[in-house]
């Protein structure tokens, strides 16, 4: 059973913050570059929540209001990661419009997230999986959804507070722990040599 | 709640953001505690997505990509 986040729904006027969770979020790069141009490669990811150190979002987003400027906290950028629904993940099909732009294909029925990952995910054990349910007051507002943690991205704090209309909800502090500390433990670990493969 | 019915509830509460800037804004303006029960209630409950609208709205689920180019100009 697919344990539940307490979230709550803020202001507007209200600042970002860690477990902010927005919809449509948009992130670009630089594909390529020549003289003239650039060449920008732009994802949106359906949903994402803010997975960056409380104290640190906090600090940026008033630096955004411009109600401090303390150079030694400065951060570029805050780190996301994208939640997706959990019945198009299954075999990567959220990624089929990215892979087109890549000139990639996606094998048919490739496993991205099996049976087994969501029997473990929904225990609440997948190290790379977050299985998420949402609820406000006594309503489930997300629900069937799984958090990639391979799928970290970081965007402006700019962004964000102007974006903070597309800020669906914010999920509790206590919950948001438990999902951090699943982010850090997913980037902690420690990829083993396959023995049968010889070192590069 | 069957698997169906738990993505209308993530479906229509987002659609009701999407169609209506102006509620979620006055949504968002009341105060968490005072009356948020009757407002996702009526998120949740008014908004079923219309058959015209469910192709459109299951493509925003994927993640969304373009490519484009932008020509430099020195800003002074």
């Amino acid at each position: 059973m697919v344990s539940t986040s307490k979230a709550v729904i803020l202001p507007a006027e209200q600042g970002v913050g860690q477990g902010d969770v927005f919809k449509d979020v948009k992130y670009s790069y630089i594909d390529s570059e020549d003289g003239d141009s650039v060449e920008v490669m732009e994802l949106t990811f359906p949903y994402a929540i803010v997975v960056s150190q409380s104290c640190d979002v906090a600090y940026m987003d008033d630096f955004e209001s411009g109600e401090t400027s303390a150079v030694v906290k400065y951060m570029p950028s805050i780190l996301m990661c994208p939640i997706y629904p959990k019945d198009l993940i299954k075999h990567g099909e959220h990624l089929k419009e990215v892979f087109s732009y890549l000139d990639r294909t996606i094998e048919s029925g490739a496993p991205y997230y099996n049976r087994e990952d969501i029997k473990v995910a929904e225990k609440d054990q997948h190290v790379r999986f977050h299985a998420l349910k949402i609820d406000v007051d006594d309503k489930t507002i997300v629900d069937q959804a799984v958090i990639d943690f391979k799928h970290l991205f970081s965007v402006p704090m700019k962004y964000l507070h102007n974006h903070r209309l597309q800020r669906i909800c914010t999920i509790e502090d206590i919950y948001i722990d438990q999902i951090v500390n699943k982010m850090a433990a997913y980037l902690a670990r420690v990829g083993l040599p396959d023995p049968k493969i010889p070192e590069r | 709640m069957s698997d169906e019915n738990k993505v209308d509830v993530i479906s229509s509460y987002l659609e009701s953001l999407n169609n209506n800037k102006e509620a979620s804004i006055e949504q968002k303006e009341i105060s968490y505690g005072s009356g948020i029960d009757s407002q996702m209630s009526k998120y949740i409950e008014t908004t079923k997505m219309e058959e015209s609208n469910a192709a459109e709205y299951e493509a925003t689920k994927i993640v969304k990509c373009r490519r484009y180019k932008l020509y430099k100009k020195e800003i002074s």
